[in-house]
């Protein structure tokens, strides 16, 4: 947890200091579709809904 | 419907019927019922056998005709003549008494209230989408449906739909001669591509429309206040934890409306969820007193 920690405050940091702001959408979006993807899973409960036939 | 899209929806449907089958496939009532994908099961073990249903966009019938096999009452509308005349050949075939087809345009309001009856549910299934105005469609089908009735919509998502869109394009330019890769993307919506008319069918519906246009949630609901619709679910889910079993429950169960965080959250998911069924998703509700 502590290394997590770390690597998000080094990130944070080099931002910072690089004034690197441009990069912050592209983590966000990275986030959010790493986001999607681990949950994002087709249930099994969902049977197919379009094909009726 | 006089609109330039109509006239190329309707054209469009008259040369490719939808979602169309070898009439040879279907010599029994018991065809019918063995051919029905599960969520036509679980429509027709969700609403009672005393109701009456109104299947729009029936297309070339298979739903509404499978419908009719335990009940009184079930219309089927669309526009497109040569779908009508299919579902007509299938009626005659099988014999279905309590199936009752119509030609109608669901944009003219005249025609609408031409149909002279109300029903206890109505199925407006990937429609809507289509007729180059939604939500003028969903208020003139609300005039066909009986207080306290029930009411399915259903559209392709704004989100849900990104996936279907990409492989659209994909088809249209890198694959553009690759039979395999075309039929890999259809058989991702049915499944296997044994009853050719049927392929025809769906790779028109999803990759040659000319005109379609994708909606959100917030959208939906927004539709429902205005028009004195409660909500009911969404399938897939729109809440929050996970899911009931929609094989066990059932549809139209009550469920809280999602605020828009959850919306969007759910939506972003969807990109993913309903890729396979290139963004589709069906809200379920009722019309109030």
């Amino acid at each position: 947890m502590a290394n997590n920690k770390s690597l998000l405050g080094e990130m944070w940091s080099f931002l910072k200091v690089r004034k690197a702001w441009w990069l912050l959408p592209i983590i966000i979006m990275l986030l959010i579709v790493g986001i999607i993807i681990i949950f994002g899973q087709s249930s099994a409960l969902s049977p197919i809904i379009y094909a009726l036939f | 419907m006089a609109t330039q899209v109509g006239n190329k929806v309707q054209q469009f449907y008259n040369q490719s019927p939808f979602p169309d089958y070898e009439l040879e496939k279907f010599n029994s009532k018991k065809d019918l019922e063995i051919a029905a994908y599960p969520f036509a099961r679980i429509l027709d073990k969700s609403i009672p056998k005393n109701a009456s249903i109104l299947d729009i966009g029936t297309g070339t019938g298979q739903l509404s005709a499978f419908l009719s096999l335990r009940r009184k009452c079930v219309w089927g509308i669309d526009f497109s003549d040569s779908s009508l005349n299919k579902a007509e050949k299938l009626k005659e075939k099988l014999n279905l008494g309590s199936w009752h087809l119509k030609k109608v345009d669901i944009l003219d309001i005249n025609q609408i209230k031409k149909i002279g009856v109300k029903f206890d549910y109505i199925l407006c299934l990937g429609v809507l989408h289509h007729t180059g105005d939604a939500y003028k469609g969903f208020k003139n089908i609300l005039e066909l449906l009986k207080p306290n009735g029930f009411i399915a919509i259903g559209l392709y998502n704004k989100f849900g739909r990104i996936p279907l869109k990409t492989r659209k394009l994909l088809t249209k330019t890198i694959f553009k001669n690759n039979q395999k890769v075309k039929d890999y993307f259809i058989r991702l919506q049915i499944g296997n591509l044994k009853d050719k008319e049927r392929a025809r069918g769906w790779w028109n519906d999803q990759y040659l429309h000319p005109h379609e246009t994708t909606h959100t949630i917030g959208e939906v609901l927004r539709w429902f206040k205005k028009n004195s619709i409660e909500y009911y679910e969404t399938i897939p889910s729109s809440v929050p934890y996970i899911q009931s079993d929609v094989e066990i429950c059932g549809v139209w169960n009550k469920s809280k409306s999602p605020n828009s965080l959850i919306r969007f959250y759910k939506q972003l998911k969807w990109i993913h969820q309903t890729s396979k069924e290139g963004g589709y998703w069906i809200t379920f509700g009722r019309k109030k007193c």
